[in-house]
């Protein structure tokens, strides 16, 4: 392929376009197949595996091709999740559960979908705040610094018991999360992410991640970069913690926890750093492996078990494969199929 | 001075000696290497855990001890070996990355033999009394951290500033390739290094368990990340800064508790990482250091 | 003393070193001179083992010693003689003199000669002996080049690679350098020295080398190279 992608794409932008759209119809079409042959429980991991897709699609957008070394994605999922919680939950239960709710929060009870979306506006928000000081630091400061983020988002969830109930979380939340919703999300990240990936602005995040002096000269705001894909990604992370709690419509302190960063990364890094579709895959095939490992774990007493087994073969990727199984592209098919010329 | 202020200073001192000996080992991890160790932390648990199979097996605590010391420094030489040795001249990001693959790996090693259940870890009775000092007095067990970490400040001062090895160890922090030109086998004082920073965590695993009676296979996370803040107050890879970042940082976490109403007790760890989104904001290079070479 | 045949060397995918062959005679000062990038700080670093050529052989012969340095370890070439004082000095900013000198011993282990050798460079270079307890960073730039190439000498050399000695020092300084280069030789101590300050080194060569685009371009006795018109031209400065 003599042409780079973006390139292609303008070539047929039309026909990219649609089959971009023809794409997600014929998943949607399968995922409702799915959705009417599937148990209640294959139907639940159906919903997880695309929102860890949504989660590591959009950690890629802050650490693959921004560069930024981020662990923070579990502390605005935190944020997310207890957000929309509290916006959601049923007006009887907060006057039992959470006695000590503010009048406006405690007569009013939200639907999903603003409930999510307010959600993610306070991630843009705290993001915004956070990032002015953490964002100016580099390699690995950043990562020890959004770690202790995470440490601070949990120990204020666990002592703000007015709000959040302490440590013993909140627990009932209305299971508002169908399949579609999390098909939705992790569709618009995707889109979201491959849209700015081949854009001035990816153009502008991948020079900010190879040399910032040189982007600096470049004429890029190498820390307004930063910010949008910290934002960005904050942002997504904060619905899709949303969108989990009213999954398994339980939330602690604890849900989203380092070993989730952790996590996050692996798919980043296994994926290959900056490649959209090797995070899909990866987080997908993640999901249904720690999933089918769990009744073995379960059975053997051995838990913790599917963790070793993922964080020695990130070691393994780290010394054969350091560039991730798809490098940063994305794989040619792949591009290919979407620019339109895989039919001429 | 009355017993309250007393006992809260006792205490902040007996905690920042437990954050110095994991932030000293851990900056001199990171001053000869460039890693942010992440597994550091995870040396502590298995330190603790060693420790208490240890007195479970009736063996003596100055014997426990020793163990202690062995055990932290063969894992720490083999975690150096088998896993960063062959990422050594990778790209930061991927050191980091793998440090923290083998602390989520140890961690859940940890979960799986053990369980997630925390268990008991008792000195003897004679530790846990008072020892009256004047007017006031002080829990054994703090006044034992303390001196033992004394002891132990001393003699890595003595290794580290009176030896060859030590020499070596500082000069290859400096320039690795310098050091090598002058016939220094690097990999071994990197080797050396994990050793003596290893088995000095493990040790802090021992009194860790000590102090607060309990133990469990994620107790490394904290001070791991602590001793990254300690580390940061003082500038990272200096051993003398790490020590006095550690106790800095003890003193400052007591007194935060101790001081102020008991509503914001709890506050305690927003506390500490804010201060270290804040110090790394206003003095990256750590409150104590002038001037500070660049190797990223 | 030092026999290299057919070295290639890369960096990366870059091809630094192209078939370089030379040879290094015991006793005598050689001389490798060049631009910048022509590959002769590779060529150094290849010999003291920092950089493992891709093909080719580097030996040194000491008496009944053979060493292939293409393949034995840094510390290994450093005690069996062949010692390298890298470009920039290079001296440890933050140990004291003495430690930085200690270090230039690190390989050896007989104490009382050890002590004998720092004795020894006290008196080449007194200065190093009142600034003993400072911190090498704070020498100045000659200093600091007085201290790199006392601490290669403590390494007890047989063969002693300089890699631009007199690179940003003041005249005076480099001719002391000089001196103390020719008084080495003197000594018995080999030398391979790569320039930039073609026109002195040439002078007290016993042999050179010219480097260019990681090639061995041309080679003669010092002298020969002088009165090279080529060499005149592009090293010399000579206008003619």
């Amino acid at each position: 392929m003599s042409k780079t992608a973006p390139e292609a794409e303008k070539a047929s932008p039309l026909s990219g376009f649609s089959v971009a759209v023809a794409t997600v119809a014929v998943v949607a079409f399968a995922v409702w197949l799915a959705q009417i042959s599937l148990s209640a429980y294959l139907g639940t991991l159906l919903a997880l595996l695309f929102i860890n897709v949504a989660l590591a699609v959009s950690l890629n957008l802050t650490n693959g091709l921004s560069g930024l070394f981020s662990l923070g994605h579990p502390a605005f999922m935190t944020i997310g999740g207890y957000s929309a919680a509290i916006l959601t939950y049923p007006e009887r239960r907060k006057s039992v559960m959470l006695p000590d709710l503010p009048e406006f929060l405690a007569t009013n009870e939200v639907a999903l979908f603003p409930a999510v979306l307010a959600a993610g506006l306070i991630a843009i928000v705290v993001a915004i705040v956070v990032g002015f000081p953490v964002l100016r630091l580099r390699g690995h400061y950043l990562a020890v610094a959004t770690l202790g983020l995470i440490v601070i988002v949990q120990n204020l969830a666990t002592n703000w018991s007015g709000i959040t109930r302490g440590g013993s979380g909140l627990s009932g939340i209305p299971r508002l999360t169908t399949i579609w919703w999390a098909f939705g999300l992790m569709v618009l990240v995707i889109a979201v992410t491959w849209r700015v990936k081949f854009s001035s602005l990816g153009r502008a995040m991948m020079a900010t991640r190879e040399n910032p002096l040189a982007a600096e000269c470049a004429g890029v705001s190498t820390f307004r970069v930063r910010m949008v894909a910290f934002v960005l990604g904050a942002f997504f992370a904060a619905i899709a913690g949303a969108l989990l709690v009213h999954l398994i419509s339980v939330i602690t302190p604890k849900t989203y926890s380092v070993l989730l960063a952790f996590n996050l990364v692996v798919m980043v890094v296994i994926g290959g750093t900056g490649s959209i579709s090797g995070a899909v895959i990866i987080a997908a095939g993640l999901t249904v492996l720690s999933e089918t490992l769990r009744p073995m774990e379960e059975s053997l007493g051995l838990y913790g078990m599917s963790q070793v087994i993922v964080a020695l073969s990130l070691i393994l990727i780290l010394f054969f494969r350091p560039q991730g199984l798809f490098g940063s592209g994305e794989p040619i098919f792949i591009r290919r199929f979407f620019s339109g010329r895989f039919l001429g | 001075m009355s017993q309250y202020v007393f006992q809260q200073l006792v205490n902040g001192l007996a905690l920042g000696s437990l954050y110095a000996l994991v932030a000293i080992g851990f900056s001199m991890i990171y001053g000869i290497v460039r890693l942010i160790n992440f597994a550091h932390g995870d040396l502590v648990m298995i330190g603790a855990f060693s420790a208490l199979a240890m007195v479970a097996l009736g063996v003596p605590w100055p014997l426990t001890l020793l163990f202690v010391v062995v055990v932290g420094a063969v894992a720490g030489m083999t975690i150096e070996t088998v896993v960063f040795r062959t990422m050594r001249g990778a790209p930061q990001a991927t050191g980091f990355i793998a440090t923290l693959a083998v602390s989520i790996a140890i961690q859940n090693s940890a979960l799986m033999i053990l369980t997630g259940q925390p268990r008991n870890f008792l000195f003897p009775a004679a530790m846990r009394q008072r020892i009256p000092i004047g007017t006031v007095s002080a829990s054994l067990t703090d006044i034992v951290i303390i001196g033992l970490t004394i002891v132990l400040i001393a003699v890595l001062f003595l290794i580290v500033y009176r030896t060859r090895l030590g020499t070596a160890m500082r000069a290859t922090a400096e320039n690795l390739t310098a050091a090598r030109l002058m016939g220094v086998a690097v990999n071994r004082t990197i080797l050396a290094a994990f050793a003596i920073g290893s088995a000095l965590a493990a040790v802090a695993g021992l009194l860790w368990g000590g102090k607060f009676g309990q133990i469990d296979p994620l107790l490394g996370f904290v001070p791991g990340l602590k001793a990254f803040v300690a580390c940061v107050i003082g500038g990272v890879g200096s051993i003398g800064g790490a020590m006095l970042g550690g106790y800095i940082l003890g003193l400052a976490e007591v007194l935060f508790v101790g001081l102020l109403p008991p509503v914001f007790a709890g506050y305690r760890d927003t506390f500490v990482f804010s201060l270290l989104i804040l110090i790394l904001l206003i003095k990256p290079s750590g409150l104590f250091v002038r001037h500070v070479e660049d190797r990223a | 003393m030092l026999e290299i045949r057919g070295l290639n060397v890369f960096r990366g995918a870059t091809h630094v070193l192209k078939d370089v062959s030379f040879d290094v005679r015991t006793g005598e000062i050689a001389a490798l001179i060049g631009a910048n990038g022509a590959g002769k700080s590779t060529t150094l670093q290849t010999l003291s083992g920092l950089l493992r050529p891709r093909s080719g052989i580097a030996v040194m012969r000491e008496g009944e010693a053979v060493v292939d340095l293409t393949r034995a370890a840094p510390e290994k070439i450093v005690r069996a003689g062949l010692v390298h004082c890298p470009e920039g000095r290079q001296i440890f900013q933050s140990l004291t003199v003495a430690e930085n000198l200690a270090m230039g011993a690190y390989a050896r282990i007989d104490r009382a000669s050890i002590t004998a050798s720092i004795d020894e460079v006290h008196e080449l270079f007194p200065i190093l002996k009142e600034r003993a307890l400072f911190a090498g960073g704070t020498l100045s730039g000659g200093e600091q080049m007085m201290l790199a190439i006392a601490r290669a000498l403590l390494a007890a050399p047989k063969l002693l690679l300089l890699d631009e000695p007199s690179l940003g020092l003041a005249p005076k300084f480099v001719e002391m350098i000089f001196e103390v280069i020719v008084a080495l030789k003197a000594r018995g101590v080999t030398l391979l020295l790569v320039e930039q300050n073609a026109a002195m080194a040439l002078e007290i060569a016993d042999r050179a080398y010219v480097m260019e685009n990681g090639r061995i371009a041309l080679a003669g006795t010092g002298q020969e190279l002088i009165e090279n018109d080529r060499v005149r031209r592009a090293y010399l400065g000579v206008v003619e």
